[in-house]
């Protein structure tokens, strides 16, 4: 019998995925020998510290050369690490959010953080996948994990409506997905994305409508994932009825690994396809995701429902940087500086995408940490009290924040700059690498789109700066419990908000290696 | 002798070791301003005096260290630093990059410091009269609430000057020459709560920000006139240097294009025309062919970004048309004056000059403009002084003055004398400027020089200092303002510009009248206020001497202005015999200027030492003017008081007194103008079509599509499947077309 | 069609099964409701429940411990449908399958521990 052989170099991209699963093991277990009174303080800061060893990991893991592991089944490169080490950015900070939230409704439980754990494992592994299967088993790991989340604080009725909401629609997304890769294999007769390519062109000749068909399936649930308009319905119930650092971890972890497969799958089996055709699928949605988000975020007085319609706004501008990717016919990259490529070898194309690549990896760094923090001060405002009724989460919340707790508005303050865009903050900068990128591609109508209505989203992020700058204590307002992991966590995220808004050169370094996917 | 030579050429620290550590010459006292502006409050006053004045000390020593590790020599070779754009290493200079700062496609800006021997100058005059002045703030601020918001901005303005300084690209600079403009403003507007105050320093603020935009134009002219020249540039070029094409590219991915190695790495490899150098591709005469500035010739752009360089310089250093702020400066506490509006900040505009000379001897255009707006300036100001009471305005109007000159020197090519009296004009200024501070903290803050008077006996050690100082500026033999300034006129009357045959002369006959002014109206200022008999409308009877701390750096900076005179005296032996000191040290800066200069032909650079003769001229002159000074104050005006001066002479006196009513010029030229058509465009655009139409109508609609789009949201599950269920049958249906199609 | 040419065209076989499978579901019962006599009376329209009186509506609720058992089940059932082949395979695996599986079963103990401590296993509670 011929085995194939696998050795420890074939394991060594999954360490940040086995780390995080072995500590998920360990709250597990620890979990069932505790007492319901026992303190469970350790168990955030365990799974934090799990999470920043993986994180540093998948860090080291950026200068790894790029190759195929597990006999193709799985891919390390750079692209894949850096995004390792969002996902665990965004575990470490979300989970260092919970540990108040979960004891002030007294539902601080291991499997939380073991569910946590699991779901970031998963986010990891869909990252390196390169073949469908794995990838769509990758997939179910992280959604079934949130679905449980999303319904963790069983009691009420918000939660478990997100639950099911998340859980059904979830369902019908990846089959869709799956059955999208069902075509696929049937045009090309392989699962894997390297070997795909060549079968492809001849299917795309051959039996255009299965190829089509089936590429536009896969992209429809990866678009359900990330909250692309149309497929985004979900996204504002299950983002309010979720516990609120659960929420933090689907908008910037889920989204993340979700962007990165699609990412892999289509630019990897993008030169046997017709080029015009992601280019036009992602154009349409980065389109209608970026008016359509920000202009449903217009009207939300509810701030975590703001936040959901903001983040499908943002999926929609790392829709645009995924579509610069396939631009077939990239400008003489003009800029303004005038300056020509010096001192490159590569091809137009292979610099654009490099470019592009760059964009969408810093830019889901820049939301990682600013909605994880946002996220983490609407966690601390809200109260479970007025979860049913759904005043947890209103505007007045923020009333005279900056009176009561400066620090907190001060944070918040830069996470709303941050998320609107406006410098000297990292979220400028992640507008600025993605636009410029599409504008390179020559994207310039789809480009100013972009700029017009993220304008128009600067109204809504500010208007949660002037509640808390300008606006009265209202009157009778509940007592602010302070917890340090939370405050620890919104310290972290606004100082790498300000610094790496200011500074991004550290971040540069590992980016320009991380533009680097396999093959490309 | 050859054992104290080998002391200072032995630096104690191996300067490649020691200049990793540059950035905690900037970061100590931005440290102390961080520690004084958040804490300072619950420290207390004397432990805020403590951090600030020991910030300031800290970055001293560091900066002594840096300025003795770039005279290290070992071997007879002197310490040097690689080049990211040549082969060659630059020498007597240390660097380090700490690696990018941002970068957005080819654009770079590293976060890299350097010091050479020019900016190790400066590192000395910032932090060694920065702390002096700090000592003396600690006394003179004794009695303010603000004391710790005093100290933690002068600490800014500190960390921001010594970024201007260190850095070694523009960008690093600007960010200096930003960050100063903020500390700048917020320090004249420190009494905020009196509203002219707080006007000045917007006034500051505002005038700043005009040169800044100049500035910034220039720097974007200058990203893509690299970027053209390394495009089109062959390797002829780059041989002129001894230098290689590639690496230089490499350099600009590496450092980027506004690196000061980048710029002059280009003006080594960019001659003036084809017959100088033969089989080059790029001259000054040659066109840029590609991006925006298309159709241009190089030597066009370059003199354009050096004049925009210029109204950057004027609004920074007060030159017309910027200067009116500088006066009006003075509402901030005087050790401010001392150090941001004397010594240190106004002078940014000669050290950038100084730092891009080998770009400014490519253009005599550009050249002669800088000297021709220097004199007249210097000029004005000067007369301006003749008739100012206030002792603080004599002064910002000297150092507006004193402040030409330096740019009638790097006009005229003589970079190393403009550098030489900017460290002296250091000294003896800041002395002044602390004097007239004693001088005010003795007498209840009366500046008005009509209402003091015989000070001299009651305010000894200020007295004496201020002699000093004033000596120095008058231009008096033995002092260091003599050296400096006769150095500079002496540069200029032997220098000459191509096309400009004039202005060798005019710029030097223009000088000496200048030199004239000053000794008449410095010397008015020191007879009024010490000289004589007290005034019968002084504040107070008897003046009090102020405490150590301030009279401490009053004797310290009066001995710096006598002693700094050795930087001049020609004592170095240079390739035409011997040469002074300061030029011989500042050489490694300026000699590539120089090597540019000589081989352009565009502008002739004189390196000959004045005579004993040019000495005794020169003297004469200030003499002359002191002597006048000193009879109409001393015995013509005392024997007239009571009788009424003749009209034309109050007229006269008036048209100075109100500074020649360049500010009503001004208001009604400019500031009238440009406000009418504001408030119209205001009001029409702004209001009409823009706030109504425009932000509030986009606003309307937006929010009203918003709110349309929420009825979509239903809440119900099935709904969101068909939703993308029909959303993909739109995708397969629009596929299919495709395909069949 | 040459199958090389579009590889599903080698499924042909399965989909005829499959439309042939669908069509008899369709067809059997189909022609029992055609064929078949129609009286009904109201006796015959009561539900049967085993001769005895009907009582109460028959969807009734499930205890959820009955579902915890069934997931259980199936999920140590699919762990013998791994051990099966592996131990078929045991061999040719050598150490790197014993390891792989030791690993395997490892965290299926996890689960066991952790569904035992939490009391799943316990019927009455």
């Amino acid at each position: 019998m011929n085995l194939p052989t696998l050795t420890s170099a074939d394991f060594f991209p999954m360490l940040p995925a086995i780390i995080m699963v072995v500590g998920a093991c360990i709250l597990l277990l620890s979990e069932v020998f505790l007492s319901a009174h026992s303190s469970r303080g350790y168990q955030a800061v365990l799974t934090a510290i799990t999470a920043v060893i993986a994180g540093v990991v998948a860090l080291k893991m950026v200068f790894e050369p790029a190759r195929e592991v597990f006999l193709g089944f799985g891919a390390l490169d750079p692209f894949s690490s850096f995004l390792t080490f969002v996902v665990c950015v965004a575990l470490a900070l979300a989970t260092l959010t919970s540990a108040g939230f979960l004891r002030k409704r007294g539902a601080e439980r291991g499997e939380f953080y073991a569910l946590m754990l699991f779901a970031t494992a998963g986010m990891s592994l869909l990252a390196i996948s390169n073949e469908l299967i794995t990838l769509f088993v990758n997939l179910e790991v992280l959604s079934i994990s949130t679905y449980a989340l999303t319904s963790f604080l069983r009691r009420g009725t918000r939660p478990s409506e997100a639950g099911f909401k998340y859980f059904i629609l979830g369902a019908f997304s990846s089959a869709v997905l799956l059955y999208g890769a069902a075509l696929l294999y049937g045009a090309t007769g392989t699962t894997h994305l390297t070997g795909m390519v060549l079968p492809l062109a001849n299917a795309v000749r051959t039996n255009p409508a299965l190829v089509y068909t089936g590429a536009l399936l896969v992209a429809a649930g990866f678009a359900f994932k990330v909250a692309a308009v149309p497929f985004h319905m979900w996204t504002p119930d299950v983002y309010e009825g979720a516990p609120t650092p659960v929420t933090a971890l689907m908008s910037a972890g889920v989204k993340a690994a979700a962007f990165a497969a699609l990412v892999r799958v289509f630019v990897t089996v993008g030169p046997g396809l017709d080029p015009q055709l992601p280019l036009t699928l992602f154009s349409t949605l980065a389109l209608l995701t970026m008016v359509a988000g920000n202009l449903l975020a217009i009207p939300q007085r509810n701030v975590k429902r703001m936040l959901a319609y903001s983040s499908i706004a943002h999926a929609g501008y790392l829709l645009l940087g995924v579509a610069a990717l396939f631009a077939t016919a990239p400008g003489e990259a003009f800029s303004l500086l005038g300056s020509t490529s010096l001192g490159t070898t590569a091809t137009p194309q292979a610099v654009a995408r490099a470019e592009a690549l760059r964009g969408i990896l810093f830019y889901l760094l820049a939301y990682t940490v600013t909605a994880v923090g946002a996220f983490g001060v609407v966690s601390v405002l809200e109260r479970r009290e007025d979860e049913e009724r759904g005043t947890a989460w209103d505007l007045e919340r923020f009333s005279g924040l900056a009176q009561r707790r400066p620090g907190w508005a001060f944070a918040m303050a830069a996470f709303m700059l941050s998320l609107a865009g406006i410098p000297p903050t990292v979220g400028f900068l992640g507008k600025l690498l993605i636009f410029r990128s599409a504008v390179d591609a020559g994207l310039i109508g789809l480009t100013i789109i972009a700029v017009l209505s993220s304008a128009a989203g600067v109204y809504y992020y500010l208007r949660v700066v002037v509640y808390m700058y300008m606006r009265p204590v209202p009157e009778g307002a509940h007592a602010l419990e302070r917890n340090w992991m939370t405050e620890f966590a919104l310290v972290v995220s606004t100082v790498a908000v300000v610094v790496l808004g200011i500074a991004p050169g550290p971040v540069t370094e590992w980016l320009v290696q991380a533009g680097h996917l396999l093959g490309r | 002798m050859d054992a104290l030579k080998q002391f200072f050429m032995t630096a104690p620290v191996d300067p490649a070791v020691f200049a990793q550590s540059l950035w905690l010459i900037i970061a100590l006292p931005l440290l102390g301003a961080f520690v004084c502006g958040v804490f300072g409050k619950m420290l207390g006053r004397a432990n805020v005096y403590l951090v600030a004045c020991a910030a300031v000390a800290g970055s001293f020593i560091l900066s002594v260290l840096a300025f003795w590790a770039v005279s290290h020599v070992e071997g007879g070779s002197p310490v040097a630093m690689e080049s990211a754009f040549s082969a060659g290493r630059i020498r007597y200079a240390i660097g380090y990059d700490y690696g990018t700062w941002f970068s957005a496609g080819d654009f770079r800006v590293n976060f890299g410091l350097m010091v050479d021997h020019l900016s190790g100058t400066l590192l000395l005059v910032i932090t060694g009269v920065g702390f002096l002045i700090h000592l003396y703030s600690t006394s003179y601020m004794e009695h303010d609430e603000g004391y710790w918001r005093y100290f933690a901005y002068l600490n800014l303005f500190v960390a921001a000057m010594l970024t201007l300084v260190l850095g070694d690209n523009l960008v690093l600079l600007f960010v200096g020459w930003e960050g100063v403009g903020m500390a700048s403003y917020l320090l004249i507007g420190f009494w905020y709560t009196d509203n002219a105050k707080a006007w000045a320093g917007r006034k500051a603020f505002v005038t700043n920000r005009v040169g800044d935009f100049a500035f910034l134009i220039a720097s974007f002219l200058l990203v893509m006139m690299v970027a053209a020249f390394a495009g089109q540039a062959n390797q002829a070029n780059f041989s002129q240097g001894g230098n290689q094409g590639e690496r230089y590219r490499a350099g600009l991915v590496e450092k980027g294009p506004l690196s000061f190695q980048a710029l002059e790495n280009l003006a080594t490899a960019l001659p003036v025309s084809t017959d100088k150098a033969p089989g080059v591709a790029v001259t000054l005469e040659s066109t840029i062919e590609k991006g925006p500035l298309a159709g241009f010739t190089f030597g066009g752009v370059l003199t354009v970004a050096l004049l925009l360089f210029l109204l950057g310089a004027a609004g920074k250093s007060a030159q017309i048309p910027l200067y009116i702020w500088l006066p009006d400066a003075m509402a901030g506490p005087t050790p401010v004056s001392a150090l941001i509006h004397a010594a240190t900040m106004v002078t940014a505009g000669v050290y950038l000059f100084s730092r891009m000379s080998y770009l400014l001897v490519l253009s005599p255009t550009a050249m002669v403009t800088i000297a021709v707006i220097g004199t007249a300036t210097s000029l004005l100001a000067a007369l301006i002084a003749f008739a100012q009471d206030d002792i603080k305005k004599v002064l910002a109007y000297s150092t507006v003055s004193q402040l030409g000159i330096m740019f009638m020197g790097v006009g005229m090519g003589v970079f190393w004398a403009a550098v030489l009296h900017l460290v002296t004009h250091a000294f003896f200024k800041a002395c002044l400027f602390l004097g007239a501070g004693s001088v005010m903290h003795g007498n209840a803050d009366e500046t008005d020089i009509k209402k003091l008077g015989g000070l001299r006996t009651e305010m000894r050690w200020t007295w004496a200092t201020f002699l000093v100082a004033t000596l120095a500026i008058t231009g008096i033999v033995p002092l260091s303002g003599f050296f400096s300034k006769d150095a500079i006129y002496h540069g200029i009357h032997h220098s000459h510009l191509a096309g400009y045959e004039w202005a060798a002369g005019a710029v030097y006959y223009v000088g000496l009248v200048i030199a004239a002014s000053t000794a008449f109206y410095m010397s008015r200022l020191y007879l009024l206020t010490f000289e004589g008999k007290r005034s019968p409308e002084a504040k107070i009877a008897h003046a009090h001497e102020s405490a150590w701390p301030m009279t401490m750096p009053l004797v310290v900076l009066a001995v710096l202005s006598v002693v700094a005179l050795v930087y001049a005296l020609p004592l170095m032996p240079g390739r035409n015999g011997m040469q002074p000191v300061m030029e011989n040290f500042l050489g490694p800066v300026f000699s590539n200027a120089e090597r540019i200069a000589a081989r352009g032909g565009l502008v002739e650079l004189d390196r000959s030492v004045p005579k004993l003769g040019d000495y005794i001229f020169a003297w004469l002159v200030a003499v002359s003017g002191g002597v006048v000074a000193a009879f109409l104050y001393l015995k013509f005006f005392p024997s007239k008081a009571g009788q009424p001066a003749p009209a034309w002479a109050r007229g006269v006196r008036r048209f100075a007194q109100n500074k020649f009513y360049v500010d009503e010029v001004y208001e009604f030229l400019i500031i009238r103008p440009v406000k009418t058509v504001s408030i119209v465009l205001f009001k029409l655009l702004d209001t009409l079509i823009i706030d109504t139409v425009l932000v509030r109508g986009t606003a309307w609609v937006t929010a009203r599509v918003g709110s349309a789009l929420r009825y979509v949201q239903t809440g119900d599950a099935q709904a969101y499947a068909a939703v993308m269920a029909l959303a993909l049958l739109g995708g397969a249906v629009y596929a299919l077309i495709q395909v069949l199609q | 069609m040459d199958p090389s040419l579009n590889p599903l065209a080698s499924y042909l076989p399965l989909a005829v099964a499959l439309l042939l499978a669908g069509a008899l579901a369709l067809i059997i019962p189909s022609l029992a409701a055609v064929l078949g006599p129609k009286r009904p009376s109201a006796i015959k329209s009561t539900s049967f429940e085993a001769g005895s009186e009907s009582s109460g509506p028959a969807r009734q609720r499930f205890a959820v411990k009955f579902y915890v058992v069934a997931l259980l089940f199936i999920v140590f059932d699919v762990e013998a449908v791994f051990l099966y082949p592996w131990a078929v395979n045991f061999q040719s695996l050598g150490w790197f399958g014993y390891v792989e599986m030791l690993v395997f079963a490892a965290t299926l103990v996890v689960g066991l521990i952790y569904i035992w401590k939490k009391g799943a296993l316990e019927w009455e509670s």
